[in-house]
């Protein structure tokens, strides 16, 4: 138990006005107290008038009782449950002796639930103030409460709290173990007093309680979903641009593999950042970027790539993929050029690649035995699928290889 | 080339990025070839130092603090003589880009661009020609074929013409003016004005869009009333 202040205890008793709540709440249960002498018969009138100034009193003077009990908290509560036990002797019918004026009262409901009404008491005593030791600690600014049902997780609690919390369950207890004993008229008072008290506590304790549990439940969940992001943020970055930078750091002494590189990783970093690494390979212009990177790596050559439209690879645009990659080599070994060109126009109805350097070109007429894999692989490869390729090349002027599909077929 | 040869003085530039390194980049690799006038690093600087140097070319980058490139060339937009502009970012999106050539920008160039293309990039802007790279022609293609344009393509003043078609086509595919010329049988002057004329069509067919667009942005203050007849037309 903490011995310093807490910031609410200094309600002033001596202010006049602090003390009407208090008033107001004897005077219930006196009210109370004379509408069940006066009308035994109607007693759930009396006790619901004398309950509600009993809890009234309770929730005024449990504020001023704390700095007590914090103090003197065995003190405190010993007195209680003195007190409980005395009124539970003055109510409880005596074996022979008929020295209780109360002996009425006792019969009736309000003095047997005392000791059970004080025991719960002390119980939330305890528990309040467990609960106001704990949180002070973490920002006296916000009230006990807004903090318990705020998103952020408590602190921890002390044994005191169970204590109280145990107290609260012993009186529960009580309070069902008594209503067996009552005739079934009774009973069913009781039973309807019980559920009504104990099932609005519930209410009014739980939903705050069950709010906040569900907003940091959620809170947990996107915490864990940013941490999940941040992990695979953190896989992807290591196995390409720290990779990539460590590449560059060993061969920083070859411009040329440097800019390579950098351009492959930029390549790849910018399609990740634009979604498509999920896809690569799975759209036509994935799976172009894909075939220019690798001839990118091959052979030391800049390509230049636009694209306009997409749609998924089917059977053609494979085709039309490995024929790009087969012109992207021919040019980077006979065109003589670093830089090479490549614009792709692809809507669902037909797909076009155009692969243009401005090197050294060739006469289209009698195209050197060694450049036959133009034709083999390009042309014979669109034709199969019922593509088409025209090579256009002057010499001196440079090559354009023009790919077209129509529209794909579905692979499945 | 033959452009640079013939001119007398080195084009001037002011360059506009707010990153300090790829400036002085950019300086020492036009170092020679064209006259840094002035830096700037934000979109209020830039105008400050356009108005002060009044160079013929503007390098401007298209993410700037404070509103973008886009803010530079909105407030150029209102000014008489106002230098060309030529776009410079490092992103390859079309959304990106579109909207600056919209905006009044001559040309588009990534920032990985050669020294070559970039001089040769800055002196056909200086001469109020379009720059157009393969990949923003490409772009260009399918902002005219995208669905905000397409209400204004259906307008035959703002759509584009099958030649222009043609010719933005042939720069996709990474076809130089003369070449384009020689394939349709045209003159490259003539490709150049078909270029020219993509680019009004392309300002003019989303001029309201970019205001909505700039406004969404609070680079621009939306229009409150429609102009009545008492107001005078703005000099």
């Amino acid at each position: 138990m903490s011995a310093v202040a807490s910031p609410h205890d200094d309600l002033s008793p001596q202010h006049p006005s602090a003390w009407r709540p208090v008033v107001v709440a004897v005077s219930l249960q006196l009210v109370g107290l004379a509408l069940l002498l006066a009308f035994p018969a109607h007693a759930a009138v009396g006790v619901a008038v004398a309950g509600v100034g009993f809890l009234l009193g309770c929730a005024q003077l449990a504020s001023r009782a704390l700095p007590v009990l914090r103090m003197q908290p065995f003190a405190f509560l010993g007195g209680a449950l003195v007190l409980a036990c005395a009124l539970r002797l003055l109510a409880t019918r005596p074996g022979s002796g008929r020295f209780s004026l109360l002996w009425h009262l006792g019969n009736s409901t309000l003095l047997s639930y005392a000791p059970v009404l004080l025991a719960g008491l002390a119980g939330l005593v305890l528990l309040a103030d467990a609960l106001r030791a704990g949180l002070r600690v973490r920002n006296a600014s916000v009230p006990p409460w807004q903090q318990l049902t705020s998103e952020q997780r408590p602190a921890r609690f002390y044994g005191s709290a169970l204590v109280g919390v145990a107290l609260i369950a012993l009186a529960a207890v009580w309070v069902l173990g008594r209503l067996t004993q009552f005739s079934s008229g009774d009973r069913v008072l009781h039973a309807l007093l019980v559920v009504a008290v104990g099932g609005g506590a519930a209410v009014v304790i739980g939903i705050p309680f069950a709010v906040a549990f569900l907003a940091r439940a959620e809170q947990g969940l996107a915490t864990d979903a940013a941490e999940a992001d941040r992990q695979r943020f953190a896989a992807h970055l290591h196995d390409s641009v720290l990779q990539t930078l460590a590449l560059i750091q060993r061969q920083a002494h070859e411009p040329a593999s440097v800019a390579r590189l950098a351009r492959r990783q930029e390549h790849a970093l910018r399609a990740w950042m634009a979604g498509q690494s999920s896809l690569l390979g799975d759209t036509l212009t994935a799976g172009l970027r894909q075939a220019i990177d690798e001839v990118e790596d091959e052979h030391s050559l800049t390509v230049e790539f636009s694209a306009i439209g997409d749609r998924p690879v089917e059977e053609s645009g494979e085709a039309l993929i490995s024929a790009a990659r087969e012109a992207l080599r021919n040019a980077a070994r006979h065109a003589q050029v670093s830089t090479v060109i490549v614009f792709a126009e692809v809507s669902s109805d037909s797909a076009s690649v155009f692969v243009r350097d401005e090197g050294v070109g060739f006469d289209s007429s009698c195209v050197p035995l060694a450049r036959r894999g133009l034709r083999d692989a390009i042309v014979g490869r669109m034709t199969a699928v019922g593509g088409s390729a025209t090579v256009d090349s002057t010499p001196g002027e440079g090559t354009e290889v023009a790919l077209h599909i129509g529209a794909g077929r579905s692979k499945r | 080339m033959n452009d640079s040869a013939r001119r007398a003085a080195p084009v001037e530039v002011v360059v506009v990025d707010d990153h300090h390194l790829f400036r002085a980049g950019v300086k020492a690799e036009l170092a020679g070839r064209c006259n840094v006038v002035g830096e700037a690093e934000d979109p209020a600087q830039a105008l400050a130092t356009i108005f002060a140097t009044r160079p013929q070319v503007v390098l401007l980058d298209v993410h700037l603090p404070a509103g973008g490139g886009l803010a530079v060339l909105q407030a150029l937009s209102e000014v008489q003589d106002a230098p060309a502009v030529l776009a410079l970012s490092v992103s390859d999106a079309a959304e990106d880009v579109v909207p600056m050539i919209q905006a009044g920008a001559l040309g588009y160039v990534t920032k990985t661009i050669g020294t070559e293309e970039l001089v040769t990039a800055i002196q056909r802007v200086a001469d109020r020609d379009a720059y157009f790279s393969p990949r923003l022609a490409a772009f260009v293609l399918q902002a005219f074929s995208a669905p905000p344009l397409e209400a204004a393509q259906n307008d035959e003043l703002y759509a584009l013409t099958p030649r222009e078609r043609e010719v933005l086509h042939h720069i996709a595919r990474g076809y130089s003016y003369k070449r384009i010329g020689l394939r349709l049988g045209i003159s490259s002057r003539t490709v150049e004005s078909h270029v020219s004329s993509v680019l009004r069509k392309l300002q003019l067919s989303s001029r309201h869009e970019l205001a909505s667009w700039a406004a969404s942005r609070g680079l621009l203050e939306q229009p409150q009333t429609p102009p009545s007849a008492e107001t005078p037309p703005a000099g």
